[in-house]
């Protein structure tokens, strides 16, 4: 891979268009880190929660290092009630797999889409009733 | 034939023939991007999509999640 950007401006914008998606499926906010960070990369997610600042909560951060062949996935405090270890070990699954496949890009959409998925609200009876 | 003409049969039509061929070859990599290679090395510059400024993520302090995983490929 040579020096420059990580992604062309098309496969930005799917990932953007797929972040969206799943923002307005799930009501998390969603973002992408792809790259190769110094030492633990748990702990680069963690600041990147803490520089969402009144989002952190809420949010749901994929942190991907193409370098060492390493994701996590993080949720904030919130997003957690709404999407569990579980469920983000399955969106790790369909990422990783496009991944080992050589399209980064097409994993992270499809791992974004498995994720909301599995974050939708579940209806409350006594709160979606009409009456 | 004059010299034009054998220059433009022997010369130029398979000039064009080449680059033909090599932009039909090339074309769809340049419309696709950078291809991930698993396992070599990546220099791209990091890049955080949906996120906030990476200046500033560098200097937050780190937030402790709920939850989450990790995996490798």
């Amino acid at each position: 891979m040579p020096a420059g950007d990580a992604f062309s401006a098309g496969q930005v914008d799917a990932i953007e268009r797929a972040l969206a998606h799943a923002h307005a499926e799930s009501d998390l906010e969603y973002s992408v880190f792809v790259g190769a960070p110094d030492g633990d990369l748990r702990e680069q997610g963690r600041r990147l929660l803490g520089a969402l600042g009144g989002d952190a909560d809420r949010s749901v951060i994929v942190v991907v290092d193409p370098a060492h062949r390493r994701l996590e996935i993080l949720t904030g405090t919130v997003a957690a009630r709404h999407l569990d270890d579980r469920a983000t070990a399955l969106g790790a699954m369909s990422m990783t797999s496009s991944f080992a496949a050589g399209d980064l890009a097409g994993g992270i959409v499809a791992g974004l889409h498995t994720l909301s998925e599995h974050a939708r609200h579940p209806r409350t009876l006594h709160a979606d009733r009409s009456e | 034939m004059s010299t034009i003409e054998i220059l433009g049969w022997f010369v130029l039509l398979p000039l064009l023939v080449y680059v033909v061929i090599m932009l039909l070859v090339y074309t769809p990599s340049w419309v696709r991007g950078p291809k991930y290679r698993p396992g070599l090395s990546w220099w791209a510059e990091p890049i955080w999509i949906g996120g906030t400024d990476l200046e500033a993520a560098a200097a937050a302090d780190s937030v402790r999640e709920g939850g989450g995983c990790s995996a490798r490929w």
